[in-house]
């Protein structure tokens, strides 16, 4: 219990989990659409203000959990009610908080039928997504972790494309398949830990080697499957093209961080010795979703394809990060792991931007709107170059720690990674250039109207924190390093102990 | 001796209500609905004086009567709260189904009141000649109720099976009380663990044969693997109120039996154990398997009625005596109760004359006309197929944990693989609730009893998914 700092006076964080859901309550009751678009723009941006306050209180020296709550919940299985924040989920839950209002936003006039349901599911979706950063028992955990399916199958099966169906199972049985395993992993933990499911207490713990190697294959599946890293990633582009908008944002943004963040908080420190060993393969997993999403990137149509397939490819870079286990790699992932929540998210929004006016992803209906919506090109192309890592721009700084750190771990394995940011180029200048100029017969775009003052209003705090972070990263670094620090230490210590009992 | 008659007054109070309503049917003036209301009052009653004896410790104080026939536990009680709640429920959704299904007469009730009277009895027998005698009890009011629509040719196909093998399981259950008598000059269950606790249990054959028959008299009851062939047409045939009562209130029933056969002494289930792991996996396995195939809905809840005798199964096997994994069968069996009645609740509205609707199709864009039962129906299938936060994922989880702490993991492992499976036949209502368009107006007769019943049954999924505790 000392890796908690418990929260005294106002209990905020869980404040934040269960006031989406309870604002979700009253939309079951008044159904009209206008209402429920106000409603939910409320309670999330209520959430999104409330979240902020955890910043000043918020102690970057410390790698405990802070703002921590606990209350027994199941007694019987020595099941807790325990959440708490660390600087490897702060930045997570901030950007799950401060998104949601946006992607109601960019729903406004996309979804017109069934709205309140559709807000229900948002913000239900709002309270499972917060919950999984914090949770610190591994029951609640695994029930956020599930609980965010419904909402999301839903958000895709009820709102989404032509083949939504198709979509919305795969995605529902792929993720679902993924985390069976993850199941019998915190059933094998709850018993070797002395019948407790609270998740510090499971990490930097001498299992056996065996059981780690099966407990992070284990993890692997699970989190692997949710990142999506190749070649578990089929689910990913089918998803993204069916899903609405607002869908593929937090889809894009929120949900294919917590295979990294599972990653983070469970496989390296529960299962370090593990880690260690298999290791160069998810290094060299990394780099294949790395080249083969920016491949597959290049060859894409669709414009939702294509950015769904290039988050292969950044995710990539981010368990990259991970797995080269130096500061500088793990530093890179998490902030990468933010700055694609941005970049990605506010591409996403451009893309449901341009289809609301077109009803067409095809990136040749869509060509040569440089000269009709001038405001909207200079947007998308910020966030094309933020997404090909251009100097000045969020990703530049993550991908280059990131590389950083993969040098320093290893020069061939850094070097294999470069094609990945020169394709990243290649298929984003391509989409700009055909979105800008296109050719020689363009279709007519001379219909096309701007961006309105709303849609202007959602992008532009993602265009903010594009150049924040790509100008002034250190904030947000500063804010994660106290625990990575921390986790490293804490690896490192562990293997020279493993090394240690080994020589004797 | 005071208390004695509080813990018997559950089945007094169901007796006496059953053979009123059976003496009410005489008067043809009364309404359906009042039967209805007398019986869910008798069933309040019932419950209400069930949730009284918490006093009981968990120690499996025996406080026997009759002679040590009968035996009450928490674990019967709860059982019985469960059974209980069960006919209560079916008392109050029939009202609607027989709005628009005109079969409907005063006995339903009272032959309901009877089967719950049977199968409080079977919680608390601890001695065989009275657990056949519950048992029959049981039987002989569910296979009425079975064939209560007479001018269905499918419900008179369902009763005849259901009988016929239901004698034939009968017949095995008192060969198995003969032998078993044969072989030691008693049929209580405490004989019998003196006996097999002190000589094992094979080393007597005519005792091992006669519980192996009376094992598969029961697993005939539950739907065990080789035995489940029947289950799929009865529950097709059988009026959907009499459907759901028998998924529900009858499994719980038996299950509670064979929880008391099997946990006499260890070692009748040890000896077992592996017969018991071979059906459990086939049960598992067999059920997902007849459940992918079937296209009518009511056909796929009797197959995953099989399924969730696997995971019945489970828990009995990997039971370590303790109070804690008696706990845990029954919280599945409430979870189980509630998602399965829930549904049943709304079909008994939905379905509509004559159950025109029973196919997956005929449920196309419910969501769209009727949200709320739509979404009802959600929670049920998705806590019946385990996934969080309903309180079948809790009930699942229980199982696994316990057989993982015994030491089955296969069993464990299995047993999420096949929730897994499961999805697929689940999923398919719900695309087809949610993402079809409507082609139909689901009028209902207007009875506001069953939606009722089906929004109660919600918040008790949700609730003992938050507060297992209560269980």
């Amino acid at each position: 219990m000392d890796q908690l700092l418990l929260n005294q006076g106002f209990p905020l964080l869980s404040t934040l989990i269960f006031l989406p859901l309870a604002g979700s309550l009253l939309l079951f009751v008044v159904r009209d659409p206008h209402f429920a678009r106000y409603w939910t723009l409320a309670v999330t941006s209520i959430v999104a203000l409330l979240s902020l306050t955890l910043l000043p209180k918020f102690d970057r020296d410390t790698a405990a959990f802070q703002f921590a709550e606990h209350h027994p919940w199941i007694e019987s299985l020595n099941i807790t009610y325990v959440i708490g924040v660390d600087g490897i989920s702060i930045l997570l839950i901030l950007l799950t908080t401060l998104i949601m209002p946006f992607c109601v936003l960019a729903s406004w006039t996309y979804i017109k039928d069934r709205v309140p349901a559709f807000m229900i599911c948002m913000l239900i979706m709002e309270t499972a997504m917060i919950g999984v950063f914090v949770a610190l028992d591994f029951v609640l955990f695994y029930i956020l972790w599930e609980a965010m399916l419904i909402p999301m199958y839903f958000l895709i099966g009820i709102w989404g494309g032509p083949r939504k169906i198709y979509a919305s199972i795969k995605f529902f049985l792929y993720t679902l398949a993924g985390s069976i395993l993850l199941l019998v992993a915190i059933i094998w933990l709850y018993t070797a830990n002395g019948y407790s499911f609270f998740i510090p207490d499971m990490m930097w713990k001498d299992y056996p080697f065996t059981a780690q190697i099966l407990l992070f294959i284990a993890f692997f599946l699970a989190f692997a499957i949710k990142v999506p890293m190749f070649p578990f990633h089929t689910w990913l582009p089918a998803a993204h093209v069916e899903a609405p908008t607002a869908g593929s944002v937090i889809l894009a943004s929120i949900l294919l961080k917590m295979g990294t963040y599972g990653f983070l908080r469970f496989a390296l420190p529960i299962t370090p010795e593990a880690t260690t060993t298999l290791m160069p393969y998810v290094l060299w997993l990394s780099i294949a979703g790395i080249i083969y999403g920016g491949l597959t990137a290049l060859a894409q149509q669709d414009m939702k394809k294509l950015i769904a397939y290039s988050s292969v490819g950044h995710m990539g870079f981010v368990t990259l990060g991970i797995f080269v286990l130096n500061i500088d790699g793990i530093e890179g992932a998490i902030l990468q792991m933010i700055n694609h929540g941005i970049t990605t998210g506010a591409l996403f929004l451009c893309v449901g931007m341009i289809y609301e006016r077109t009803h067409s992803r095809e990136l040749s209906s869509a060509t040569g709107i440089g000269q009709y919506m001038p405001v909207f090109v200079t947007l998308i192309g910020i966030f094309s170059l933020s997404s090909l890592a251009f100097p000045g721009t969020n990703s530049f700084v993550g991908e280059f720690m990131i590389l950083a750190g993969a040098f320093r771990h290893d020069v061939p394995l850094a070097l294999a990674a470069i094609p990945g940011a020169v394709l990243a180029a290649a298929y984003m200048l391509r989409m700009l250039q055909k979105i800008i100029w296109g050719g020689t017969n363009n279709p007519d775009q001379s219909w096309l109207t701007d961006l309105n003052s709303r849609e202007i209003i959602t992008l532009a705090p993602f265009l903010f924190f594009v150049f924040w972070i790509g100008l002034g990263p250190q904030p947000f670094l500063a804010m994660m390093h106290s625990s990575v620090v921390n986790l490293l230490d804490q690896f490192h210590g562990y293997q020279q102990a493993i090394t240690a009992a080994g020589m004797y | 001796m005071n208390c004695d008659i509080v813990f018997l007054l559950p089945l007094f109070i169901v007796t006496i209500g059953a053979i009123l309503l059976m003496l009410l049917s005489a008067f043809e003036s009364i309404r359906l609905e009042v039967a209805s209301a007398l019986s869910v009052g008798i069933f309040a009653l019932a419950f209400l004086v069930q949730l009284v004896p918490i006093g009981l410790t968990d120690v499996l104080p025996f406080v026997s009567i009759f002679n040590g026939m009968l035996a009450v536990s928490d674990f019967t009680r709860i059982a019985s709260m469960i059974i209980i709640a069960c006919g209560l429920f079916t008392a109050m959704s029939a009202i609607s189904y027989f709005r628009q299904n005109n079969f409907g007469s005063l006995e339903f009730f009272s032959l309901m009141t009877f089967a719950v009277s049977g199968m409080l009895l079977l919680t608390m027998a601890q001695e065989l000649i009275t657990v056949f005698i519950a048992l029959e009890t049981v039987s002989l009011s569910i296979y009425v109720l079975v064939g209560y629509n007479r001018r269905n040719v499918l419900s008179s196909e369902a009763v005849l099976k259901y009988l016929i093998l239901g004698a034939f399981a009968g017949g095995f259950f008192a060969m198995g009380i003969a032998l078993v008598y044969g072989a030691l000059g008693d049929t209580g269950f405490a004989a019998i663990a003196a006996s097999v606790s002190r000589d094992g249990l094979l080393h007597n054959p005519a005792l091992a044969g006669g519980l192996l028959f009376i094992l598969f008299a029961l697993f005939f009851k539950v739907t065990v693997f080789p035995f489940h062939s029947w289950v799929v047409d009865v529950y097709d045939g059988a009026p959907i109120p009499v459907t759901g009562f028998m998924a529900t209130a009858l499994k719980t029933a038996i299950i509670a039996v064979l929880a008391n056969v099997l946990l006499l002494a260890g070692d009748i289930r040890e000896s077992w154990l592996d017969m018991l792991f071979y059906l459990t996996v086939l049960t598992l396995f067999a059920g997902n398997l007849i459940a992918i195939g079937q296209n009518s809905l009511k056909r796929m809840l009797a197959a995953s009625g099989i399924v969730h005798t696997g995971y019945l199964l489970i828990a009995l096997i990997a039971v370590s005596g303790d109070q804690f994994s008696g706990s845990v069968i029954l919280y599945y069996l409430a979870a189980y109760a509630a998602s399965t009645l829930g549904i049943f609740a709304s079909l008994s509205y939905l379905s509509g004359t004559d159950e025109k609707r029973k196919e997956f199709n005929d449920f196309s864009g419910l969501a769209k006309v009727r949200p709320y039962s739509a979404a009802a129906i959600t929670i049920f299938l998705l806590s019946m197929a385990g996934i969080p936060p309903t309180a079948g994922f809790m009930g699942k989880l229980y199982i696994i944990v316990t057989a993982y702490q015994g030491g089955h993991v296969i069993l464990a492992v299995l047993g999420i693989v096949s929730s897994i499976l499961s999805m697929w036949y689940y999923l398919r209502l719900i695309i087809a609730m949610y993402f079809h368009e409507a082609d139909d107006l689901f009028e209902t007769s207007g009875s506001r009893s069953a939606p009722v019943c089906a929004f109660i049954l919600a918040i008790c999924v949700l609730a003992l998914s938050l507060y297992p505790v209560a269980i």
